[in-house]
């Protein structure tokens, strides 16, 4: 920001305060006449906002018979809202500034009370400035009313970043490569406050206006990407393997019983499972099941019945299967499948006598010697 | 007396006088279907006469040469050895208990010339031992023939087994118990 720049602020600003203190009649509010009255009657009684396109321009019906004119009261041409006395900071150039001209006047009338109020809009009167407009939805700034809160804002405004503000509505879609780095800055820790290193003696406001700021956080960010000192100071370097070396697991040994007795009677809740070596083995302290004492003298007699030297030979090898049972022997039988399958065979005693059947040997002596006496005896069959 | 059936010059073809002739004098040289196609339209009596005509003739060639003592396997040769020269197929005779039975295999027309071929054997038969007998036929399969020969008025009892359905060997049965 250079010194004439601030020396014109303090120029308009001065000249604020000059209009400032002039004496300004109030515009008196237009008395309520017959045409006013008739505007009113077609009214409703709670009009709704009116809008730019509804506004009835009050010069349109202007007569100059009218005798209501005559009351208006009258402005002076000093008491017309000056141009040059409303200025808008933002529109600081070298150019002179231009008058608004009668289309950037509109004029809102108020409902009921009548009471005209002249807005003027200067919005179109930099469009040759160079100084970049601030985009319709941003707040239009309120101008200064001193020359501290003018310095300040500019001050402020100097130290907008970015110092064009892109319109909401049409700002750079962002590509793929942007968004994905928007989520990866997104997800990184807020990057430290950047430290804006300031020169000696810039006590001025010039010189802190003057001052480049480096904001850009590439820097940061990268640095934020890289492990940090304390992360490599956890890493522990591991020695080279050397060739040659065998890695040798020690297998854990077995617990002993007591251990793993122990170990499983640690809860309360839970039961132990019996050990090998109890394995085969009850409790003398258990009481047999009910009706255990006459199965088992059943058992026993049939066991008796199947031992009896009658019996064939399958039968005797089940008894000895079962003897070996209840004798806890620990004889191994041979299974059933590896005996071959043999059926119930039935075999009929042999005859004792031979002449049970007499056979007929009817044409056992027949023997034809020639032709004539074979076809002889086949001419005596069937008949 | 044990002859060996000869078939030496047993059939002539004179080709200057366009004729062939065998013992039994001339003959004509005929396909075996255009003899089927005559039989057929001739009728059961008239191939059964045909046929006994033919086995008369031939009957009486084996008679001839063996005589009414011959052998059995004399008679399979030598009527044998006619019926082949003729082209009525291979001859051989079987014995079932009292039956005589006589298969006749490659015989032409197979079924459709069973019954020229067992009028021709009843001629045969009856030229050469003077008994008046019936061929009747007990099985057919591709290639054999099985014919018995029985009394002309038990052949009528036989074919009704046959046509009854009974196996072979248990018509031959029926005969024996029959005749028992």
């Amino acid at each position: 920001m250079s010194h004439p720049r601030i020396a014109k602020l303090e120029g308009l600003l001065q000249r604020i305060k000059t209009n400032a203190a002039k004496p300004r009649t109030v515009a008196a509010p237009i008395a309520a006449g017959p045409i006013a009255a008739e505007r009113a009657a077609p009214e409703p009684a709670s009009p709704a906002p009116v809008g730019f396109e509804e506004v009835d321009d009050p010069y349109d019906d202007y007569d100059p018979d009218v005798p209501h004119r005559a009351e208006m009261a009258t402005l002076t041409e000093d008491d017309v809202l000056d141009a040059g006395d409303i200025v808008d900071v933002t529109d600081i150039d070298e150019e002179p500034l231009e008058v608004a001209t009668d289309d950037d006047v509109s004029v809102v009338t108020a409902s009921d009370s009548g009471d005209v109020e002249i807005d003027v809009d200067f919005d179109e009167a930099g469009e040759d400035t160079d100084v970049e407009q601030p985009p319709a939805s941003s707040r239009r700034p309120k101008p200064a009313q001193s020359m501290d809160e003018a310095l300040a804002a500019v001050a402020e405004r100097e130290r907008d970043v970015p110092l064009k503000t892109p319109p909401p509505e049409s700002g750079r879609e962002l590509i793929a490569s942007e968004l994905d780095r928007t989520r990866e800055i997104s997800q990184l820790p807020p990057p430290p406050a950047v430290d804006v290193e300031i020169a000696d003696g810039a006590d001025d406001i010039d010189d802190l206006l003057a001052t480049e700021v480096d904001v850009t956080p590439s820097s940061e960010r990268r640095r934020h990407l890289m492990p940090t000192i304390e992360q490599v100071g956890n890493t522990v370097d591991l020695p080279p393997s050397v060739p040659g070396s065998n890695l040798e697991l020690d297998t854990p040994a077995e617990p002993t019983q007591p251990e793993a007795a122990q170990a499983s009677a640690s809860s309360e809740f839970e039961m132990d499972i019996p050990q090998k070596s109890f394995a085969g083995g009850y409790s003398t302290q258990l009481t047999p099941p009910p009706g255990a004492k006459e199965e088992l003298q059943a058992h026993r007699e049939r066991e008796a019945a199947r031992s009896s030297p009658e019996l064939d030979v399958s039968e005797v090898t089940d008894t000895v299967r079962l003897e070996g049972h209840r004798s806890g022997l620990t004889q191994k039988m041979p299974p059933v499948a590896e005996k071959p399958a043999q059926p119930d065979a039935v075999t009929r005693p042999p005859v004792q006598s031979s002449g049970v059947a007499a056979v007929v040997h009817e044409h056992a002596d027949f023997k034809a010697e020639t032709f004539i006496q074979l076809l002889d005896a086949s001419l005596s069959l069937g008949k | 007396m044990s002859t060996r059936f000869d078939p030496a010059r047993a059939v002539k073809f004179d080709l200057t006088r366009g004729s062939v002739t065998d013992p039994g004098g001339a003959c004509v040289l005929v396909p075996s279907s255009a003899l089927l196609e005559l039989c057929d339209s001739a009728g059961a009596e008239a191939v059964k006469s045909f046929g006994r005509g033919l086995g008369t003739e031939l009957g009486r060639r084996v008679q001839e040469k063996v005589g009414a003592n011959a052998t059995i396997p004399e008679l399979v040769e030598h009527l044998g050895g006619h019926l082949a020269l003729t082209g009525l197929g291979s001859l051989s005779v079987e014995r079932w208990g009292k039956a005589l039975v006589v298969n006749l295999e490659s015989s032409p027309g197979a079924a459709r010339g069973d019954a020229l071929v067992a009028a021709v054997l009843e001629g045969a038969i009856q030229r050469a031992f003077g008994r008046d007998v019936a061929c009747v036929r007990l099985h057919r399969d591709a290639e054999t023939a099985r014919f018995v020969i029985v009394a002309p008025d038990v052949s009528a009892k036989v074919q009704s087994w046959v046509q009854d359905g009974a196996p072979w060997g248990d018509a031959l049965a029926r005969l024996h118990g029959a005749s028992a």
